[in-house]
């Protein structure tokens, strides 16, 4: 930056540049103007002093002023404030396109702290300045039956309380709006759940009917009675045995359940199973071999035997 | 049963008997051979010249009259030409017999300000008002007693700082009351609260509702921003500045230079690219080209 005679002589002739810059006043750079800085005043002397001369020496009830602190926090107030803190949170984090404000300007612009701050402060005033009152003996409330003009026509309050209704049977729509939307979500779980209670139920129902076609079942006592559930158990003990082996074998005949597609294909496991296999041995020693070797060798019997025993059959 | 509920009358009798005494109603019956009751004292004679200058738009208008309804020691004024010296207010107040003022000045249909000055001798302050609510508005549910005395209500800040309490006094006397004034009411149902905040005095009106807290509020709202305060009344060697007040005219200024700086901003990133943009994206060595193929096949 240039020195204090460089810039007093920003408007002279080249000359006289010439001359400073000789001298060693002016240096290479660029020289710009200083903005003159704004001088504020702040005469905290002669404020103390007019303060002394206009002040007023009456007494406290001519004047009616105090100097408080907030009233402490109410607790459903200090509930509401954190319900909206938490709801503008959300709001903040949901949108980036409303202002950030930084945490420290939060007062400021934070519209429902800021005012319940002036309402503590207001409401500090009032206990003191109550009190401070009561102690004077003057009548702080207007008895009922004291009429005079407010400061607010009739008229007006009417719109205000109208505005007020209006409001409140908003917010009640609303909420019933809102409780109507939950309900139908709750019948259509309900539906849900009713309707798969109605397939199990007839599930059961048809499984017991099998049962009992099958002959496992001898009683139909769960038609009639479906909350006895002991006498079901009762009933399943009073199983046929013989109908019982019957199933017993179909099943393994059959097969129970599963897929039963492919199921009697060869497999590589099944194939590389070689432990059925037994070794032929010499035909003459046929009889010696294996278990049957001891006992007597079952023979086929011979065509004619076998043509008459069909026929018998018949 | 009887003699419970007559006992119970009784009481109540007895309840309302002692509240009407605490009351001390007047009576009932006043012969008029009677001389008149002495007027009560009234000390504290404050008298408020409330105006305005031209060119205040329809909300500064019902926020002074908001202020003239709450203020039962105001004396009216027509509206002042802008083309006189604020000094002129002096006089008026002088033959209105007034001795505080308080003046509204509009520029631009846009800005109020706000000068509220203790006539004869000063200090005088000029404020900003901005974030105005009048009374008006339906959001505002309190109501009270026309011309009844508020409780005036400052924050810390107008004890610690000197300037802040300066404008303590000339704020409690303006816009208090006075004490047994003949448009006054005898009952307490409003709050005055004065708080500093951003370098801002903010003000509020409530209603009390109940005694230990309730309240509701009336209106108006507005913001002070304090500009500059003067020693004698419009006028004067100057006390206090604010050096954090911008004006209005240069806040709106800056903003539009902002959107104006955007575009420009745009057309210089715009030509710096064009200027900056090498010809060549890449130096290729032309030799490399001559082995593309592999030697080997």
């Amino acid at each position: 930056m240039s020195s204090s005679e460089g810039e007093s002589d920003y408007n002279s002739s080249d000359e006289e540049l010439q001359e400073a810059f000789a001298e060693g006043k002016l240096k290479p750079g660029l020289n710009a103007v200083e903005p003159k800085k704004r001088q504020f005043k702040n005469n905290v002397s002669a404020m103390k002093q007019k303060l002394n001369e206009i002040k007023l020496a009456l007494p406290w009830v001519e004047r009616l002023d105090m100097i408080n602190v907030p009233a402490p926090l109410a607790p459903e107030l200090a509930l509401q404030m954190q319900e909206q803190e938490v709801k503008r949170a959300k709001q903040l984090k949901g949108n980036k396109k409303l202002p950030q404000y930084a945490p420290e300007e939060d007062p400021v612009l934070n519209d429902f702290r800021r005012e319940t701050m002036f309402h503590r402060q207001a409401q500090g005033a009032v206990m003191e300045g109550i009190a401070r009152l009561k102690k004077l003996g003057l009548p702080t409330t207007r008895p009922d039956d004291y009429f005079a003009q407010m400061a607010k026509s009739d008229e007006h309050m009417q719109k205000v309380r109208e505005k007020l209704m209006k409001k409140q049977v908003i917010a009640q729509r609303s909420e019933r709006v809102r409780q109507l939307r939950q309900q139908r979500k709750v019948g259509k779980q309900m539906q849900i759940e009713a309707n798969l209670k109605k397939h199990a139920e007839k599930r059961k129902m048809l499984e017991e009917v099998k049962k009992y076609q099958k002959g496992i079942r001898r009683d139909l006592d769960f038609l009639d009675d479906k909350k006895k559930p002991v006498s079901n158990k009762a009933a399943l003990r009073r199983v046929d045995k013989k109908a019982q082996s019957k199933l017993k074998m179909k099943n393994s005949k059959y097969g129970f359940g599963g897929k039963k597609r492919g199921s009697k294909q060869n497999t590589r496991s099944s194939s590389a199973d070689v432990s059925e296999y037994k070794r032929p041995g010499n035909p003459g020693k046929s009889s010696k071999s294996g278990r049957l070797g001891k006992g007597k060798v079952k023979q086929r019997p011979g065509k004619n035997r076998r043509v008459q025993m069909k026929s018998k059959r018949k | 049963m009887v003699k419970k509920v007559l006992k119970r009358k009784r009481k109540v009798e007895k309840e309302n008997e002692t509240k009407a005494e605490e009351q001390e109603l007047p009576p009932a019956k006043r012969a008029s051979d009677e001389p008149a009751p002495k007027k009560i004292k009234w000390i504290n004679k404050q008298r408020v010249l409330v105006f305005a200058s031209r060119g205040i738009n329809h909300r500064d208008r019902h926020l002074m009259e908001d202020i003239k309804t709450l203020m039962p020691h105001h004396r009216p004024e027509s509206k002042m030409e802008r083309s006189k010296t604020l000094q002129v207010v002096n006089e008026m107040c002088e033959m209105k017999n007034c001795n505080k003022a308080l003046l509204f000045e509009g520029r631009k249909k846009k800005d109020l300000y706000m000068w509220l000055s203790n006539v004869p001798t000063g200090p005088c302050v000029k404020f900003l008002v901005e974030n105005i609510y009048t009374m008006g508005e339906l959001k505002m549910t309190g109501n009270c007693l026309k011309g009844s005395r508020p409780l005036l209500s400052f924050d810390d800040n107008f004890s610690t700082c000197p300037q802040y309490s300066l404008l303590k006094e000339l704020l409690t006397q303006i816009f208090g009351v006075p004490n047994h004034h003949p448009k006054s009411q005898p009952f307490f149902d409003h709050v005055y609260t004065f708080s500093v905040l951003d370098n801002r005095i903010w003000f509020r009106n409530f209603q009390i509702l109940t005694e230990d807290g309730g309240l509701a509020e009336i209106g108006p709202r507005f913001v002070l921003n304090p500009v500059k305060i003067f020693a004698s009344s419009f006028g004067g060697e100057t006390l206090w500045d604010n050096p954090n007040y911008i004006s209005p005219a240069k806040y709106r200024q800056s903003i539009s230079k902002r959107a104006a700086g955007k575009y420009l901003n745009r057309v210089e990133q715009k030509l710096a690219l064009q200027a900056n943009k090498p010809e060549k994206s890449y130096a290729l060595n032309p030799l490399d080209e001559i082995f593309k193929e592999d030697v080997t096949t």
